[in-house]
């Protein structure tokens, strides 16, 4: 075992926390820095190189530099979001023999699950170097709104990366907690947190010293990365329209576009032009073409944007109808994420919840001050205090015609326990099949498949005599156990619906060997 | 709840049901559930809280209506009206004690303990079971500390396992809502399992988390219960509640306090049953007229109207009124039925889904 650090793994920055003497404490990057680059290079010389140095290469190898891997972790290659974010990566993305979504470079393929823990095993040795002492344990936040597969494949990265993840917690619940933990006052807040790739919003409550989620939501494909993505097809469409090249099929001269995007979006947030300068960025007929856009306006930025920032309207109006009060209930709202820099998004804030919001919050580093007082919270150094956290997604099984029984209803406290009887469907029915569903949806096929069981030996009876009793238990890390019993004979069958990352236990730990011997 | 009643008519046995104190007859109870006799309906396929008291131990565990018998339905089949309760979630305990309440009420030896049956046994095969399932990875050897954590939380959860709401929670009984919260939170605070999370045992873990449960579930019930308001929140909607228990909430009436509204609606419910719909019309729409538990009395009027049409043999009034009544609560059984129009379709417990076969 080791010292415990709290870790913001983000889609495109990581902060690393740890609590020392009673205060939480920002670790710097190897460079200085507060937050570190969620960028990971392979070079030509076979080496990885992560972080600051690695996006500073990213124009000369942009096909080996890797960014935004928490997009694709967890999900499919067939989702629609990989699709849409595969056309405006230079590098590859390619799909496993699981179907998972991969990367692709010269070199190999790699998991995201391994990509991350190569990150990981960065910010192990940076808090090692700092603290002079062995790092063992460490918990990881994650949007609100990520699901089992998502969490799971979280924790194997770090499981590779040769950390033992003691908790997952919810990027805007730990900013609760790193934000609440100092002050004694009892108050509700809402958590607005618009990352480089996600975004969640939380409505939580504190009494006490207990930090109670009451309702969460989200959407985990909008973020700052979709803000630069319109810019950028705007210059291109720009360029296009000007010098008549179309230049979004080469790799170098989009990673200088995504950084110049970058950086004027950026400055946009504290001035209300900039400008945009690019030269030789491509060749024409004629000679060497430049890029150059001489005032970029803000309010032009905004009204490319209109349509992401209206989305972000709906699921903070469901969080605040599932938790059961109205905005003028909140005492606070918390901007987390560098993306709610951006003035027009604090104003659709403002223009949702009618609130001015916290000044008093370092939207880069709160996460992971809530994460190092959750690893303050179990291990016991802090004692007076506990986060009750949420489901953010209903759980229930398949019925007839592929509809969907919630058993845990979305936004229950963790961890919790619930029963629900279901009956037999055909005469001398021997047994039943019990699939579990995670997701909203009343019919099965439009939410995610966890995992299934039957109960077989069914007294013989006529339709709807014989009930079976489900129990769906979840623990306070969220994993889900689903047990089944006939309720005259008592006969039970039950399964641990391990959530699937897509690798294996063997292939987890096969990596993370692999890793320590290579380090 | 079709098992043989065991002892004889007339001894009594006293249960509250989401705090409403009833009293049963012995034969009302089976090893599966309970009959209440009552003219009062709850609604097919709710849940409730049944804290039951027999001569030899009490318990609390959850139930589901599945089963209302009406009063019209109980005088053409020469039945008792009243409503069934199946219990869910037994534990072998508490299974063994309402075998052995039965067998004590009928005066008959009682038999030999079912397995699972004292706590004894019970923590027995709670150990065999975590012997079998850390048999594969061999479990490091507690440090003195945890095991005692482990023996005084196994203790701890052996109190919470039965006893009424306010008992696992340690409070008086019908204590105000605030009260209820104060005692969650402070059980939150010393039970969550992340509290033992240093301890890195899956037992410690396994307990902590029934024992919060636990004073969730307790928590949940008192709030769905009880009516007073709490400071800061809307009035009437206890606040702090997941998602689940606010459902409940809106879909339960209270119970303790009678109000003229739900006085009315079950004179309304009264009429009704012996057919002097006119009587039981005026009655839900006064009750609607009082502008609070609008939708019980709105989806009665429209049962109401259903039932009456029905009678007087206007079929396509009747379906008309079954389906607004329907839109009012879609898991009306009456209204399911009716809207359908068919008669075999959802003879089942209501809202209760049939599984799929595989």
């Amino acid at each position: 075992m080791g010292r415990m650090i709290g870790i913001d793994l983000g889609t495109t920055n990581c902060c690393i926390a740890v609590l020392q003497d009673g205060d939480a404490q920002v670790i710097n990057s190897r460079q200085g820095e507060r937050t570190m680059p969620s960028v990971v290079a392979f070079s030509d010389e076979g080496t990885e190189i992560v972080g600051t140095t690695a996006q500073r290469q990213a124009v000369t190898n942009p096909n080996r530099t890797i960014f935004g891997v928490k997009r694709l972790i967890g999900r499919k290659f067939g989702d629609e979001e990989i699709e849409t974010w595969s056309e405006h990566v230079p590098y590859e993305i390619c799909a496993a023999p699981n179907g998972d979504a991969w990367v692709r470079t010269r070199d190999g393929d790699y998991s995201p699950q391994e990509i991350s823990a190569v990150i990981l095993q960065e910010i192990k040795a940076i808090a090692e170097d700092f603290l002079g002492e062995e790092i063992g344990e460490a918990v990881i936040t994650v949007p609100a709104y990520f699901n089992d597969s998502q969490r799971q494949a979280t924790k194997d990265a770090g499981t590779i990366a040769g950390l033992r993840v003691k908790n997952i917690v919810n990027e805007p619940t730990a900013a609760a907690l790193g934000y609440g933990i100092d002050k004694n006052r009892d108050q509700t807040l809402a958590i607005f947190d618009l990352g480089g790739g996600t975004f969640d919003i939380t409505i939580l409550k504190t009494e006490g010293g207990v930090f109670e989620v009451l309702a969460t939501h989200g959407d985990t494909f909008l973020g700052g990365d979709d803000f630069d993505r319109l810019l950028i097809e705007y210059l291109l469409d720009q360029f296009e329209g000007e010098c008549g090249e179309d230049i979004s099929d080469d790799p170098v001269a989009l990673q200088r576009l995504k950084e110049s995007a970058e950086t004027a979006k950026r400055e946009l947030s504290s001035t209300s032009t900039t400008s945009i300068n690019l030269p030789f960025i491509a060749t024409g007929p004629d000679g060497p073409l430049h890029l150059r856009v001489d005032v970029l306006e803000r309010t032009k930025v905004e009204r490319l944007c209109e349509q992401l920032i209206d989305r972000l309207e709906a699921p903070c109006k469901q969080a605040l109808a599932d938790a059961g009060i109205v905005a003028s209930d909140l005492d606070q709202v918390l901007l987390v994420g560098g993306m709610t820099r951006m003035p027009a998004v604090q104003a659709k804030v403002e223009e949702i919840f009618g609130k001015i919001t916290a000044k008093d919050v370092n939207p880069d580093e709160i996460v992971a001050v809530g994460a190092a007082t959750q690893c303050a919270i179990m291990t016991g150094e802090v004692q007076d205090v506990v986060l009750l956290d949420v489901t953010p997604h209903s759980l229930g099984v398949r019925v007839t015609e592929g509809r969907m029984s919630r058993v845990i209803e979305k936004n229950t406290t963790i961890p919790t326990s619930e029963k629900k009887l279901f009956a037999t469907t055909r005469d001398q029915q021997d047994h039943v099949e019990i699939s579990v569903y995670q997701g909203e949806d009343e019919l099965v096929d439009n939410n995610s498949y966890l995992g299934r069981f039957v109960l077989g030996d069914l007294p013989q009876a006529a339709a709807g005599k014989v009930n079976v009793e489900v129990t769906f238990l979840m623990d306070a890390d969220g994993v889900l156990n689903v047990k089944a019993r006939e309720v005259t004979t008592g006969r039970e069958a039950s399964v641990k619906i391990a959530p699937s990352s897509g690798l294996s236990k063997d292939e987890v730990r096969n990596l993370s060997n692999r890793r320590r011997k290579a380090s | 709840m079709s098992q043989a009643p065991a002892g004889g008519p007339g001894k009594r046995l006293y249960c509250e049901i989401d705090g409403i104190e009833v009293v049963l007859d012995v034969t009302d109870l089976s090893p599966a559930g309970l009959f209440v006799q009552t003219t009062t309906m709850l609604e097919a396929d709710s849940e409730v809280e049944v804290f039951l008291r027999t001569p030899i131990g009490q318990m609390s565990v959850q139930a589901v209506v599945v089963q209302t018998v009406t009063y019209e339905r109980a005088a053409s089949e020469g039945r008792k009206p009243g409503f069934g309760l199946l219990f869910s979630g037994l534990t072998g305990e508490q299974s063994a004690l309402v075998a052995r309440s039965l067998c004590e009420l009928a005066s008959k030896p009682a038999p030999k303990p079912p397995r699972k049956a004292t706590g004894a046994k019970a923590k027995a095969a709670r150990k065999a079971a975590r012997a079998a399932a850390g048999a594969a990875s061999p479990r490091p050897r507690m440090d003195p500390e945890a095991r005692q954590t482990l023996k005084h939380l196994e203790r701890e959860l052996d109190s919470v396992r039965s006893g009424s709401p306010w008992a696992i929670l340690g409070i008086d009984s019908g204590s105000h809502a605030e009260k209820a919260r104060e005692a969650y939170f402070t059980a939150s605070k010393r039970y969550h399992p992340h509290k033992y999370a240093r301890f890195d045992s899956d037992e410690i873990t396994s307990v902590v988390t029934e024992i919060f449960i636990a004073h969730k579930r307790a928590y949940a019930t008192i709030m769905r219960t009880s009516v007073q308001p709490l400071a800061g929140s809307e009035p009437g909607r206890p606040s702090g509640l997941n998602g689940k228990a606010q459902d409940r909430v809106t879909s339960i009436r209270p119970r303790r306090q009678q109000s003229d509204v739900v006085s009315l609606v079950k004179e309304g419910m009264r009429c009704l049953a012996a057919s002097r719909f006119a009587d039981a019309e005026a009655c839900f729409a006064r009750a609607l007229d009082k502008k609070e538990d609008e939708q019980q009395a709105a989806l009665w009027l429209q049962l109401c109207r259903a039932r009456k049409a029905k009678a007087e043999g206007r079929g396509d009034d009747a379906i008309k009124h079954y389906q607004s009544a329907l839109k009012l609560d879609p898991s009306n059984k009456e209204a399911q039925e009716g809207a359908a129009a068919s008669s075999k379709k959802g003879r089942l417990f209501g809202r209760l889904f049939k599984a799929e076969s595989g």
